[in-house]
C-alpha cells in the first residue's frame, strides 16, 4: 500500500469526461429495450395516434465477463486520466549513452567569462555524468575521460584559449574520425560565424544528437591589430610601418596605445584613433634605424600591442606578431625596357604583382649586361618582342654543366612576348636552357626552327616532357605555361605560354594577374605553402589538433576577432538545462513515491482486459480467430525481418564488443538488420559453421585446424558458406587444405561484384603489395582473402595497422557492406536489369 | 338451420338468391338480370295502367277498351344482361388475422372476400349477366380471373376451399388487364378500405361496396394485456394491449371512421365480418 500512500491524483476535465462517459454506458448498459411480443394489427392505422406510447426500456443484467472488462478498462482510463497533484519527473532506467562535450577554445570564446564557463561544463557534467563521458578540446590533443566530478575539474582548470582560429565541421569530423560510436556529441562553444560557418550539423543528426553548451559573451566592440606592412623604402633614417587597427562594430571614435614590443620589452609606441564611422585606420609606425637595428639583433620577431580606452572584447587578439627583418624575395628581370613605366612598360604590372607579394626585383636589360646574381632564387626572362636572344642567359646554361656549382641555380620563368616571333626565341631560349647535351651550339637542326604560332610552341613543350600547368587535361592549348624540371633537377624552367600581361582577350587581367604570380611563386617555391605570404606572420584559420608549436604564436585570423554571429536556428540545439534542475531537485527530495507502477498496473490491466475479452469473442465468435492472427501478425512483425550476426573467430577483441557503430551503418544504407553485438569465437565450432558467413582473424588459425575441423569447413563452403580470412600472407594461397571443387586463388577482378554488390567500388586497397584474392569455385567466391584487418579496423579503435589506416572509415564500410551482400545475394547484381544502372553510375 | 343461424365465414356457392326476383325471361335475348329503360307492350295485367297522354297508341290494350270503355295501356320492360364487375382489393392487410395473432382459429378477411366474391360472380353468371372478376392489389395492378363459365368458376372456388384459400391456387387463374369501371353497368367493390387506392375511391352509383372487417378488427376484446400491438403503414407507434383496451379509445374511432365510409356509399354499403348473418349479407344484394 505504500504504493498509494503518497499518491494524490486530482480531476482534470479528462477525467470529468472519462467519468461521463463511463456512467452513461454503464447506465446505457442495464437499461435495455423491452423485447415484447408485437403483433400487427392493420386497423389500428385508422386510430392516428394520441394512444400512450409503449415504455421502452426496462434493467436487465449485461453479460458478466465482457460487463466486468468494460468496468476495469474504464476505471483505468480514469485513473490515467487523472493529474497528479504534483508533477514529479524521474529519469527511469535512464539508457547509458556515449557522450562527448567538446569545448571550443577558439579566439572569439575566449572572452567569455572563465566562471560562466566552468559552471556551464559542470552542469553539463552533473547530467551526463551517469553517461559514458569523453572530453575533448581545440586546444588540447587527445581524448579524456574523467572518472570524477574532480578529474572533470581539473580538466577545464587546465582549458586555455588558443590563437589559432576553429573550423567546426572539420573539428567534428576529426572527433567522429576518431570516436566513431557515440552517441551524443555536446559542443560548448560561442555562435561565432568563423567557428560555425560550413559545418552542416544537421547532416549528422542520424547519426549522432548534436547539442550546444551556448558560450554567450557580451558582444561589445573588439579592437584588434588588423596587418602591420613595413614600408619597403629601407634607406632612409627611420624605419617604418603601416599598422591597420580595425574594430568590428561601428562606434563613436575610439583611441588608443599602439606598442611595439621586441623580447617582451618595449620598443616604442604612439597613439592612434579610429575616426568615427569608420572600422579602420592606418597607422604609420616609424622607429630610428639605430633602434631597428638594435632589436634585430636580439629577435626577428616584432610584437605589436593593442591598448584601447573603450571595453575589448578580445583580448587575445590585441598582440599581433610580424617578421622584424623582413626578408626580401629577391629577384632577377631580364626585360628590355620599352618606355614610360604604366603605358608602355608591358611588364610593368608583372612588377608590380611581385612587389606587393614582397619580392623585390631587379632588373637587367639585357643578360650580358652585368653580373648575374645567383644567389636570386627567381630569374624571369621576358622575350619581349623577340628579335634577339639577348634575354636568354646562355651563362646559366654553362653554369648548370659545371662541375663546380652544387647549390641549385634559379628558377626560371620564360615569358613570351605580344609578338609571333617571340615564341620563336622564346623556345630557343628553353631549348638553350635546359637541353642535355653541354654543346648545343653544334646542333645544326633545332625543333624550333619552324615555330610561328603559340599552338606550335606548346606542342614542343609538350614533346620535351614538361609538365602541364592550366588547362584541362584534354586541352593543353589552354595551359598557361609549362613546367620543366633538368634531370639533374637542378634548374627549373616555367615556359609560359602567354606574356604576364592584363589584356582584354585574354584571360589574364589586372585582377588575375596578383593572384597568378602568387601561385607560379608558390609553385617555384619561392613562397612557404603553408605560411600565406612569407613576409606576414601567419594566421592560421584552423588549427585543431595541430602540433606545430608556432601555432601559439601564431596571429588571430580576421573572422575570429569580427564576431560575427550565426543566428541561433542555424545552430544545434542547446543543452536543456531546465531538465537538470528538475532531476536534482527530484534526487534531493525523498518524499514522494513515484506514480508510474501505478500507471503501468493500469495498462496491465487494460491489456489483460482485451484479452479477456478478445477469448470472450473467439468463443463466441471463432471466426475472430482471424483478426486476432492478423493482430498478433502486426505485432510479431520486426522478428520476421532479416537479421545477420557477425560471427568472427580468433579475433583479440572482448567477447561482449558491440558494433553498434557498423551495423547501425548496415542497417540505414541497406535493407539488412545487423545484431548490434558480435559473436566472437576463438575456435570454429559447429554454431559457427550455421551462419552464412564466417570471419577468420589470420590465414594462420587456419593452417592450425585439425583435419575434422577442415573437412567440416570444407563442406560449409561447399554448402554455400562464404568465407573471409583476414591477415594473410602469400604463403597461405600455396595451401592446398581449403582448395574444395578445384577451387583456386585469383586476385577479385575488378567487375566481379564485390566491387559492385551495393556500393561501386574503384579499387580495394593494397597492403605490402598483396592484393585482395577470391577463392574461386562453383561459379561464385567462396572465400576472400583480405592482407589487412578489416573487421578491426572498423570496430576496434585501438587497432593499429598502417594499410587499415591508409584506408578510409568511409571506404571501408563499403567494403564491408559489399561483402556481406555478397555473401547473403552472391552475384545478384549480374541480373541483367541492374546493368543500366550500374553503367550510368560507373561513366 | 334457417339463414339466420349461418354466419358469412360458412357462405358457400349453393346459397341462391334470386336476384331477379319476379321478373319472368321470356326469350334467350331478354336474359339478364338488368332492367333496360325500353318499354314494351306486354300482355300482363300487372303492368297496365291508365292511358296517358303522349304514350305510344299501340300499347293501348284495345280489348281491354272494348271491355271496359278505358283506355288501358299496357307495357312491360325489356331486360338485358348487364356488364358486371367483381373488384377485389386483394392487399396483405387482408390476409389478418394471422395465425399468431390468436390462439383460436378465425378466418382471414381474405377467406371472406373471396367467399363472397365467387358467390356474387355466380349468382351473377347464372342470371346470364357477363360478368367479370378483377383483382387489384398495392401496386395497383389490375388482373382479372380469368374463366369461360359457371363451371370453372365452381371449379376454382372448391379448389381454393379445399387449400385453405391460399393466394397462389387464384394467382395461377390470374391474367393482368385493365379496368375501364365506367363501362361497368355494376360494381362490387369488395375492400377492407385500411388502405387508398384510385379504384376504390369511385363512389359512382353502379359502385357497391362491400367492406370486410375481420370480427377481431370490430371488436379488440381478445387483445392480451401485455402484449404489444402496432401498425407501421402510418405510423411508428406501438401500443400495448393493455393501453388500448383501458383508454377506450379504439371504439369511437372505428365507428366514426365506418360512418364516413358508409356516408359516401348510402344504401350500397355493407359493412361484414366473419360473424355477420348471411341473411343480413342477402338481404344486401337483393334489397337494391
Amino acid at each position: 500500500m505504500d504504493l498509494f500512500s503518497n499518491v494524490s491524483l486530482n480531476f482534470s476535465s479528462v477525467s470529468w469526461f472519462t467519468l461521463f462517459v463511463m456512467v452513461t454506458t454503464i447506465t446505457m448498459w442495464f437499461w435495455v429495450r423491452k423485447k415484447l411480443d408485437l403483433i400487427w394489427v392493420p386497423i389500428l392505422r385508422v386510430l392516428s395516434g394520441g394512444e400512450d406510447p409503449l415504455p421502452k426500456l426496462k434493467m436487465s443484467y449485461p453479460p458478466i465477463i465482457s460487463f466486468i472488462c468494460f468496468l476495469v478498462t474504464a476505471l483505468c482510463l480514469l485513473f490515467l486520466s487523472f493529474n497528479p497533484l504534483s508533477q514529479v519527473v524521474k529519469p527511469i532506467e535512464r539508457k547509458v549513452k556515449k557522450v562527448h562535450m567538446f569545448v571550443d577554445m577558439s579566439p572569439s570564446t575566449s572572452s567569455v567569462d572563465r566562471a560562466t564557463l566552468v559552471s556551464k561544463l559542470q552542469e553539463s557534467y552533473d547530467q551526463y555524468k551517469l553517461d559514458v563521458l569523453t572530453v575533448s578540446s581545440s586546444s588540447s590533443r587527445g581524448f579524456k575521460r574523467p572518472g570524477n566530478f574532480d578529474e572533470f575539474n581539473h580538466w577545464v582548470s587546465l582549458l586555455k584559449p588558443h590563437r589559432y582560429g576553429l573550423q567546426m565541421g572539420e573539428a567534428v569530423r576529426a572527433i567522429l574520425e576518431a570516436q566513431d560510436d557515440i552517441d551524443e556529441l555536446i559542443i560548448a562553444s560561442d555562435r561565432d560565424q568563423h567557428t560555425w560557418s560550413g559545418f552542416n550539423w544537421k547532416y549528422l543528426l542520424k547519426k549522432v544528437v548534436i547539442k550546444r553548451i551556448a558560450l554567450e559573451h557580451q558582444t561589445k566592440n573588439n579592437y584588434f591589430i588588423d596587418s602591420v606592412k613595413s614600408k619597403s623604402d629601407i634607406s632612409q633614417q627611420r624605419v617604418s610601418w603601416d599598422v591597420v587597427i580595425s574594430r568590428s562594430k561601428l562606434t563613436a571614435s575610439s583611441s588608443g596605445t599602439l606598442s611595439l614590443f621586441s623580447q617582451g620589452k618595449a620598443v616604442d609606441s604612439i597613439n592612434w584613433v579610429i575616426p568615427k564611422g569608420e572600422y579602420s585606420s592606418a597607422i604609420e609606425f616609424n622607429i630610428h634605424r639605430g633602434k631597428y637595428e638594435e632589436v634585430l639583433t636580439k629577435s626577428d620577431v616584432l610584437e605589436w600591442r593593442l591598448e584601447t580606452k573603450d571595453t575589448n572584447t578580445i583580448q587575445i587578439d590585441d598582440v599581433f606578431r610580424s617578421k622584424a627583418s623582413e626578408k626580401i624575395m629577391k629577384a632577377l628581370l631580364i626585360s628590355r625596357e620599352s618606355g614610360e613605366m604604366l603605358l608602355e612598360d608591358p611588364m610593368h604590372h608583372l612588377v608590380a604583382s611581385l612587389e606587393t607579394l614582397g619580392v623585390s626585383i631587379d632588373r637587367l636589360n639585357r643578360s650580358s649586361q652585368g653580373q648575374l646574381p645567383w644567389d636570386f632564387p627567381l630569374w624571369i626572362l621576358d622575350a619581349g618582342d623577340g628579335f634577339d636572344q639577348t634575354f636568354c642567359p646562355e651563362i646559366y646554361r654553362k653554369k648548370r654543366f659545371s662541375n663546380s656549382h652544387k647549390s641549385s641555380l634559379p628558377v626560371l620563368w620564360i615569358l613570351p612576348g605580344k609578338t609571333r616571333e617571340s615564341f620563336r626565341s622564346t623556345c630557343y631560349c628553353y631549348e638553350n636552357l635546359i637541353d642535355v647535351s653541354i654543346n648545343s651550339e653544334k646542333n645544326s637542326k633545332s625543333y624550333c626552327d619552324n615555330i610561328e604560332t603559340r599552338d606550335q610552341y606548346i606542342s614542343v613543350l609538350r614533346s620535351t616532357g614538361a609538365t602541364q600547368i592550366g588547362g584541362s587535361l584534354s586541352d593543353s592549348l589552354n595551359a598557361i605555361a609549362w613546367n620543366r624540371k633538368t634531370f639533374d633537377k637542378k634548374a627549373e624552367v616555367f615556359a609560359f605560354t602567354t606574356p604576364l600581361i592584363p589584356r582584354p582577350n585574354s584571360s589574364i587581367s589586372f585582377n588575375s594577374i596578383p593572384l597568378i604570380t602568387q601561385y607560379f611563386l608558390k609553385l617555384s617555391g619561392i613562397i612557404d605553402h603553408a605560411a600565406q605570404g612569407s613576409v606576414q606572420w601567419p594566421r592560421v584559420e584552423h588549427g585543431y589538433r595541430n602540433e606545430d608549436p608556432n601555432l601559439a604564436e601564431s596571429n588571430v585570423p580576421r573572422a575570429e576577432s569580427l564576431l560575427k554571429m550565426m543566428s541561433l536556428k542555424d545552430l544545434p540545439p542547446e543543452v536543456n538545462s531546465r531538465s537538470l534542475d528538475e532531476t536534482s531537485s527530484y534526487s534531493s527530495s525523498s518524499g514522494n513515491t513515484d506514480a508510474l507502477p501505478l500507471i503501468k498496473i493500469c495498462t496491465w490491466l487494460v491489456v489483460a482486459v482485451s484479452l479477456v475479452e478478445g477469448l470472450w469473442l473467439l468463443l463466441k465468435k471463432p471466426s475472430f480467430l482471424i483478426l486476432l492472427l492478423g493482430i498478433n501478425l502486426v505485432l510479431v512483425e520486426t522478428d520476421l525481418r532479416a537479421n545477420v550476426e557477425f560471427y568472427g573467430v580468433g579475433y583479440n577483441l572482448p567477447q561482449s564488443t558491440s558494433i553498434r557503430a557498423l551495423s547501425q551503418d548496415v542497417s540505414s544504407r541497406t535493407s539488412i538488420l545487423m545484431k548490434n553485438q558480435a559473436v566472437l569465437k576463438k575456435k570454429v565450432d559447429d554454431k559457427s559453421l550455421l551462419s552464412p558467413w564466417l570471419w577468420i582473424q589470420s590465414s594462420k588459425i587456419i593452417r592450425n585446424f585439425t583435419s575434422s575441423e577442415m573437412s567440416y569447413l570444407r563442406s560449409w563452403l561447399a554448402r554455400g558458406g562464404f568465407l573471409v580470412i583476414e591477415n594473410y600472407d602469400e604463403n597461405f594461397l600455396k595451401f592446398k587444405d581449403l582448395q574444395v571443387m578445384n577451387a583456386e586463388w585469383k586476385p577479385i577482378p575488378p567487375d566481379h561484384e564485390v566491387m559492385r554488390s551495393f556500393h561501386l567500388l574503384d579499387s580495394l586497397p593494397k597492403c605490402n603489395e598483396l592484393v585482395w584474392q577470391g577463392l574461386h569455385a562453383d561459379g561464385r567466391i567462396i572465400a576472400i582473402a583480405i592482407p589487412y584487418s578489416l573487421f578491426e579496423r572498423l570496430v576496434s579503435s585501438s587497432y593499429r595497422n598502417q594499410c587499415g589506416e591508409k584506408v578510409g572509415k568511409e571506404q571501408s564500410v563499403r567494403i564491408f557492406i559489399n561483402i556481406l551482400m555478397v555473401a547473403l545475394a552472391t552475384d545478384y547484381k549480374k541480373d541483367q536489369i541492374h546493368l543500366p544502372e550500374i553503367l550510368k553510375r560507373l561513366r | 338451420m334457417s339463414a339466420h343461424d349461418v354466419l358469412l365465414r360458412d357462405l358457400d356457392l349453393d346459397m341462391e338468391l334470386d336476384l331477379s326476383s319476379s321478373r319472368e325471361i321470356f326469350s334467350q335475348s331478354n336474359t339478364g338480370s338488368f332492367a333496360k329503360p325500353l318499354k314494351r307492350s306486354s300482355r300482363s295485367p300487372s303492368y297496365s295502367r291508365q292511358y296517358l297522354n303522349g304514350d305510344p297508341i299501340n300499347m293501348i290494350d284495345w280489348k281491354a277498351y272494348a271491355r271496359t270503355d278505358q283506355l288501358i295501356v299496357r307495357e312491360d320492360r325489356e331486360e338485358s344482361s348487364p356488364k358486371v364487375c367483381i373488384l377485389l382489393d386483394a392487399r396483405s392487410t387482408l390476409h389478418w388475422p394471422e395465425e399468431r395473432t390468436t390462439v383460436e382459429k378465425v378466418s382471414t378477411k381474405w377467406e371472406i372476400a373471396l367467399r363472397i366474391y365467387f358467390h356474387i360472380a355466380t349468382l351473377h353468371i347464372k342470371l346470364g349477366d357477363r360478368v367479370s372478376l378483377y383483382l387489384c392489389n398495392g401496386n395497383e395492378e389490375v388482373r382479372r380471373v380469368f374463366y369461360s363459365g359457371l363451371q370453372d368458376i365452381r371449379s376454382i372456388y372448391e379448389d381454393l376451399n379445399d387449400n385453405n384459400f391460399s393466394e397462389e391456387i387464384l394467382s395461377s387463374h390470374l391474367e393482368f388487364a385493365d379496368i375501364d369501371l365506367s363501362q361497368m353497368n355494376l360494381t362490387y367493390l369488395i375492400s377492407d378500405c385500411l388502405s387508398s387506392n384510385s379504384l376504390t375511391e369511385s363512389h359512382d352509383e353502379t359502385v357497391r361496396l362491400i367492406h370486410v372487417l375481420s370480427s377481431m378488427e370490430v371488436n379488440i376484446d381478445w387483445m392480451n394485456d401485455s402484449k404489444c400491438y402496432f401498425d407501421y403503414a402510418t405510423n411508428k407507434l406501438e401500443f400495448l394491449g393493455k393501453n388500448l383496451k383501458k383508454s377506450q379509445n379504439y371504439q369511437p374511432k372505428l365507428e366514426s371512421w365506418l360512418l364516413s365510409i358508409r356516408k359516401e356509399y348510402d344504401d350500397r354499403y355493407i359493412l361484414v365480418t366473419d360473424k355477420t348473418p348471411i341473411d343480413l349479407y342477402l338481404n344486401f344484394l337483393s334489397e337494391i
